[in-house]
């Protein structure tokens, strides 16, 4: 089985839609194929972030009145459901649009994807992080002052790892086990904030 | 004498004559004490809230819900709703230091449970429906076969004796202990430690930290596979050894050290060292930017 075919299967892989059999082969080749491994792990997460959005978002009512209203009138205060539900529905797009780049560019370069995918992955990650911290900055005051201090303790924790192999990954561009490295860091900020970000709508 | 005197003296006698009485009052009035029964369907999904103090949920093998707990004076109110195919209750209160309640409910077996706290600690056992608990600094401890479970904490520890087909752990700053496992696993944490003893053979292990530690004991299912990811967490992964594996190790700054074939430390700085215990097996994949990786047998 050649990559080209398993890189056409794995979504359906990770939805748990193939056959027992196609499903056999999918994983006996990332087994022995790094590049398609490294496929199916991206592909995993993807599904994993897209499982944790809800199934629909139905607004209640034609939205433009509301918007037009709003931007002619005076300022309120952001609906908070509505605020993390965009900012969450944001990152995971952001998430999933970089990874669907990548899987695009591997498909066509392999032997250059690691260099030259960096900067636009790492540019998803960065919006996708942007948009949650923002979201979650205007609703921080309904956070516990324990749950904001631990938040931030961790968020540090991560940046501190991020800037380490950010630092390691500009030394070496086509170092995979780096960049590797670095998104997981990136996704471990992303699942951190989507995390408190439900708190605050919970609160 | 003042007018005022015989009105005091009233008032004293008054006030001498309740306090005995209210030192008699029920302690109900200072603390709610809970039990209630509904009746839903045996695959009921059932939210459950209870923001401080903690919650046990146990599946049984009837077609209702029982909870008894008590809610201390200040803890808030205690609420159920539903019945049939759904159902939610818990304690609702408006302050976040509000005294914890305690709270213990039977479920059908194979219901579908929510349980969402701040503090309070939860524990859930024998439920075989869907299982999603989330706190932020409480503990969760679940065991059973669910058929998939959540659990999530801010900064609590997580310790999972459960068998499902898939399982999702994840803390910030609490560790996470897993002793069942099997099935599609994901385990996640930023500094906490993370501990995965699988009682049964693994088909997808995702293990992630950044500077907590990452052990593993098991057996990985032949084509099945594990990641482990950590920035700076020592790895440390104990297979039998029979198992049939390609193993991927990679760590900048740390060091490999392969007790299966009885080699030294090495280390590779960034270059993977890849070894094979026999061909066909399962695949092993380790990254770290700066811990030391250690791979034994058992």
């Amino acid at each position: 089985m050649t990559c080209d075919v398993v890189r056409d299967l794995i979504g359906r892989h990770v939805r748990s839609t193939l056959a027992e059999d196609e499903r056999g082969l999918v994983e006996r080749h990332a087994a022995t194929c790094a590049e398609c491994r490294e496929a199916l792990a991206d592909a995993r997460a993807l599904a994993a972030a897209t499982a944790l959005l809800p199934p629909s978002i139905e607004p209640a009512r034609d939205l433009w009145p509301g918007v037009s209203a709003r931007l002619a009138g005076p300022k309120r205060r952001p609906d908070r459901w509505r605020l993390a539900i965009v900012a969450l529905a944001a990152s995971i797009a952001l998430v999933a649009g970089s990874s669907a780049v990548t899987l695009w560019l591997v498909r066509a370069h392999p032997a250059r994807v690691a260099a030259t995918t960096t900067p636009a992955i790492e540019a998803g990650y960065v919006n996708a992080t942007e948009s949650l911290m923002r979201a979650l900055d205007a609703e921080r005051s309904h956070l516990a002052p324990a749950t904001v201090a631990t938040l931030e303790r961790n968020l540090g924790v991560i940046d501190a790892a991020i800037a380490e192999s950010r630092a390691a990954l500009a030394a070496d561009p086509g170092n995979r086990d780096l960049a590797a490295l670095l998104w997981a860091s990136y996704r471990q900020k992303v699942a951190l904030l989507q995390q408190a970000t439900r708190l605050v709508e919970r609160s | 004498m003042s007018p005022r005197r015989p009105l005091a003296r009233l008032l004293e006698r008054l006030l001498a004559s309740l306090l005995p009485a209210a030192a008699l009052l029920p302690p109900s009035v200072a603390a709610q004490h809970i039990e209630r029964r509904v009746a839903v369907d045996v695959h009921a999904s059932i939210r459950i809230f209870n923001l401080a103090g903690s919650t046990r949920v146990a599946g049984w093998d009837r077609d209702s819900i029982v909870v008894t707990g008590t809610v201390p004076r200040g803890g808030g109110t205690f609420f159920i709703g539903g019945a049939g195919a759904g159902a939610k209750l818990g304690v609702t209160s408006d302050s976040l230091d509000a005294p914890g309640s305690t709270l213990e409910v039977f479920v059908p077996r194979g219901a579908t449970v929510w349980v969402k706290s701040s503090s309070a600690d939860v524990t859930v056992t024998g439920v075989e429906g869907d299982v999603d608990i989330s706190t932020v600094s409480g503990s969760i401890r679940a065991d059973g076969t669910p058929r998939r479970i959540s659990a999530e904490a801010m900064d609590g520890s997580i310790d999972l004796a459960t068998r499902a087909a898939i399982t999702r752990a994840k803390t910030a700053g609490g560790s996470i202990t897993l002793q069942g496992g099997g099935g599609d696993v994901t385990a996640s944490s930023v500094s906490g430690a993370i501990r995965y003893v699988a009682a049964h053979k693994v088909l997808v292990g995702r293990l992630e930290s950044v500077t907590g530690s990452v052990t593993f004991q098991g057996t990985v299912i032949r084509g099945g596979t594990l990641n482990i990811e950590t920035h700076d967490g020592l790895v440390d992964l104990t297979v039998p050894r029979d198992q049939l594996a390609d193993f991927d190790l990679t760590t900048f700054g740390g060091s490999v050290t392969n007790a299966l074939s009885g080699a030294g430390p090495v280390v590779p700085k960034g270059k993977p060292v890849r070894f094979s215990s026999g061909a066909g097996g399962a695949t092993v994949t380790v990254r770290s930017f700066r811990g030391n990786v250690r791979v034994a047998g058992g």
